[in-house]
């Protein structure tokens, strides 16, 4: 290995910034671990080098990647199934879901597959959705090899069926979205190819041999799939709203619609005129454009995930024999051994029963330090065993689980795309004001003798439709989110603006979400230690196998020196005996400190019993959060799953005042929530991990903060980036003005209203001035949220950068 | 005028022929995957040391 200068460069492989003396070095360039050199010496091996020259650093870090023993799953023909696509005599055809396909380089490399294995004859990726289809042939290579061929490349497939339907849902959806879509432009513009005639005056046409009726009945042929199959979502919306007598902005819309489809129908066969065909084909055409603009954001992002997604699909569970033998974790039963392999995760609740355990519950309780467990010891599901193999036995079914059941208080974010209470609330009173106007019109001319009062009265209900103020809102909420994407939050819907811009209060987490998990300091509070006290301190804690004492001796600059009398007491700390003086490390009573009155966990020291002092762990915040919580104008609070030793370290770090709360277990977090929900506060719940599912579910609007989007998160209304979340201000505020945005085009599409109906009340809306409002509005709308969005975007969101 | 018969009918026929390859491509997953294609287009095969000066 080649020393060189000390700073920092880059992995050749996967681009891991660290010191250049703790890199390794082959063929001339540096590698940040084992791993990654491994996959950079099986590629050159196979002169599959080109992987680099497509994008610098292309490579996913294996540093961690944990072990490839859970494919054995795949050698279960029931476990493999879901993902065979086709099987012939000759050849097999699976379909993998590799979360972490992320570039052109990837693409290269998973289609070039059949050069690093010549028993696969072909794969093609699908890079949108993250998919690999492999041909092989299966009679000399097995499905689980084909797996760990691809995980130790560092694209690790994920092995939880039901992703792979999911994705073929999603992708119907988004087929039948697109298609309806076609369908009302072909039907748009063909419609108003064929109303020139209308337009332009029928005279010359008639006298020429033509017959309007022509130009009609092929108009009335071309509305129908527009209508009834790219407007049928408007119906379906507006059916599910009534059926769950929830008002919503798809119902008048749907009434406006039927109205000027059998007005249009009630001219053409009374031969009065054309009817409004043209307008109705184009105004389904740019709602549907909004729509999907709006729903396009990323299609193939977990907002909604399942907590089994966080869980094995299956375990090794242990026959009479003491034979691995992988089942699904659905089908455990109580009393069943199972073993867990060094980096997998618990599914259920279970006993050790062979080996020590440590557990690393971060992601379940919040608690950041690794717990240590002993034969004998309840291991909870969720925890994932960070070191060696341990046996549990079963203790729970899986379904039983304890974060389970926290996990299904989720309320179910179901409902309409379009599901925003403030425009529901306008278009409500809108449609209140057009239904009355339409009534009002047909009285006044009925009574006052006045000609065709019915006719008048459906033109009110056709040129008033709100569509307006959808498209303003899905237009917006379209441009604003896809621009909040790029910048590393990802919102489920666009709606999820308008609940931003509405919250009144911010609670966060704080391990994982204000802290880094991974990122801690080690402190020293006490009097000052001889150099040779320290040395043989660092030699206590190399002796001592709590999961404490390892990460303190990280972090210290001595060396440790030869012990022979050392004794390790499991679970409370360590003695020595050095050049007859008597250490002690460990808890605060193993050391005799009870005396000491302090709320903090730390490792204590005492020296010929006489206690000196103690090392705390401290996490600091991460980069850019202390000054964004004292900038926020909002009640802030913070709830944690660590002891309150966190209290005073974050005080130290923010002067502002905030409502802290420690030891928050899952449900204090969720009922805290509950409770500001139901004191009429708007709640923004900002959190990463399973602990903070229900309270993410409960509130207003439940962002996950990840460190990458392939990381699993809980179910959530936004998804953002760890790199965003300093800039949290900014994206509020570019919510409330978004929310504004919608205001002011509304009321400039109301103009357009206004007009319309001058028209109408007065039985002068004819067809052709239809037909011209209709796109000029649209035009508008489009050209002034694009520009006001722009603006936002320009004035808020440019400085943030881009993960 | 009945020249415009004519041009009505074919008009319609090559629309609904551009919108029936359109239904089509859609379902055979042409456009499922917009970004690959256009990436696979641009790896030559193999890179050689030549080809890189």
């Amino acid at each position: 290995m080649n020393k060189t200068v000390n700073h920092t460069i880059n992995c050749f492989h996967c681009g891991e910034k660290k010191e250049a003396d703790l890199m390794l070095v082959y063929d001339d360039k540096a590698f940040c671990c084992q791993g990654c050199t491994m996959v950079y010496q099986l590629l050159q091996k196979h002169r599959l080098c080109a992987y680099y020259d497509y994008n610098i650093t292309p490579g996913l870090n294996m540093n961690g990647i944990s072990s490839t023993a859970a494919f054995a799953a795949l050698d279960e023909p029931e476990l493999e199934a879901p993902f065979i696509r086709f099987s012939s005599q000759q050849q097999t055809d699976i379909g993998f879901y590799i979360p972490t396909i992320h570039c052109s380089s990837c693409i290269w490399l998973l289609d070039n597959l059949h050069k690093l294995n010549n028993n696969i004859f072909s794969s093609t990726v699908d890079f949108s959705a993250k998919q690999l289809f492999i041909q092989y042939d299966h009679k000399k290579i097995s499905s689980r090899q084909i797996a760990e061929l691809l995980a130790s490349i560092g694209y690790t497939p994920d092995l939880h069926a039901d992703n792979n339907a999911l994705r073929l849902t999603i992708r119907k959806g988004e087929h039948k979205q697109i298609i309806e879509l076609g369908i009302a432009g072909f039907c748009f513009a063909n419609i108003m190819m064929l109303s020139f005639p209308e337009y332009l005056g029928l005279k010359n046409f008639i006298q020429g041999g033509l017959s309007p009726i022509l130009f009609r009945t092929i108009n009335f042929c071309i509305i129908l799939p527009t209508f009834f199959y790219s407007g049928s979502s408007f119906f379906y919306n507006a059916w599910q709203g009534i059926k769950f007598r929830k008002l919503n902005i798809d119902m008048p819309i749907a009434l406006a619609m039927a109205v000027t489809f059998l007005r249009s129908i009630y001219e053409i066969i009374s031969g009065i005129g054309g009817g409004y065909l043209d307008s109705l084909s184009g105004i389904i055409f740019f709602m549907l454009i909004g729509r999907y603009l709006q729903r396009k954001i990323s299609p193939y992002l977990h907002f909604n995930r399942h907590v089994n997604h966080y869980f094995p699909v299956a375990v090794a569970k242990l026959n009479e024999l003491g034979q691995e033998k992988y089942t699904k974790v659905e089908s455990l039963v109580v009393g069943d051994i199972i073993r867990i392999h060094s980096g997998e995760i618990i599914p259920v609740d279970a006993d050790l029963i062979r080996g020590i355990g440590y557990m690393d519950y971060a992601f379940v309780t919040g608690e950041s330090l690794l717990t240590e467990a002993l034969p004998g010891s309840l291991l909870y599901a969720g925890g994932k065993q960070c070191k060696a193999d341990i046996d549990v036995r079963v203790l729970k079914p899986f379904s039983l689980a304890g974060f389970s059941r926290l996990w299904n208080t989720n309320k179910q974010r179901l409902g309409l795309e379009d599901d925003n209470a403030f425009i529901n609330f306008i278009s409500n009173y809108f449609s209140l004001f057009v239904l009355v106007l339409a009534a009002t019109t047909f009285i006044v001319r009925y009574y006052l003798h006045l000609a065709n009062p019915l006719g008048a009265s459906t033109a009110v209900l056709i040129v008033a439709c709100p569509c307006g103020l959808l498209l303003t809102s899905s237009f917006t909420y379209g441009f604003l989110s896809n621009l909040f994407a790029g910048k590393g939050f990802y919102l489920r819907n666009g709606s999820v603006l308008q609940q931003i811009a509405e919250t009144t209060d911010i609670v966060f987490d704080k391990t994982g979400t204000l802290t880094d998990i991974h990122a801690s300091v080690v402190k020293y509070e006490g009097a000052e230690m001889p150099l040779i006290h320290q040395m043989v301190i660092a030699a206590m804690l190399r002796s001592s196998l709590h999961p404490l004492s390892k990460r303190i001796l990280q972090d210290l600059q001595v060396t440790p020196i030869t012990l022979e009398h050392v004794k390790e007491h499991v679970g409370s700390g360590v003695e020595a005996w050095y050049d007859d003086v008597y250490y002690k490390l460990g808890s605060q009573t193993f050391v005799n400190a009870n005396s000491i009155k302090t709320d903090q966990t730390a490792v204590w020291i005492s020296i010929d019993n006489v206690v000196v002092g103690k090392y705390i762990l401290e996490q600091p915040l991460r980069k850019g959060i202390a000054p964004m919580l004292e900038e926020l104008p909002y009640p802030i609070t913070i709830l944690s799953g660590d002891d309150a030793i966190t209290k005073t370290v974050l005080q130290h770090q923010i002067h502002k005042k905030m409502d802290c709360q420690f030891q928050q277990k899952p449900t204090d977090k969720y009922t805290y929530i509950r409770q500001m929900q139901r004191a009429g506060k708007k709640t923004m719940m900002i959190g990463d991990g399973l602990n903070d599912a229900g309270a993410l579910a409960e509130s207003n609007t439940g962002i996950a903060i990840v460190e990458n989007t392939l990381q699993f998160s809980p179910a959530s209304d936004a998804i953002m980036h760890v790199t965003a979340l300093p800039y949290l201000m900014q994206y509020l505020h570019a919510s409330k003005k978004a929310h504004q945005l919608i205001v002011i085009v509304f009321v400039i599409s109301l103009l357009y209203n206004i007009l319309g109906l001058y028209f109408a009340v007065t039985a002068q809306l004819i067809p052709l001035i239809a037909a011209m409002l209709m796109p000029i509005s649209t035009v508008t709308i489009v050209l002034s949220t694009l520009v006001g969005s722009t603006l936002i975007y320009n004035r808020l969101l440019k400085k943030i950068p881009t993960p | 005028m009945i020249v415009i018969l004519i041009l009505l009918c074919i008009s319609l026929l090559v629309a609904i022929c551009f919108l029936i390859a359109f239904v089509w491509s859609v379902n055979t997953g042409q456009f499922d995957d917009s970004y690959s294609p256009s990436r696979k287009i641009l790896f030559d095969n193999p890179i050689t040391e030549k080809d890189k000066a």
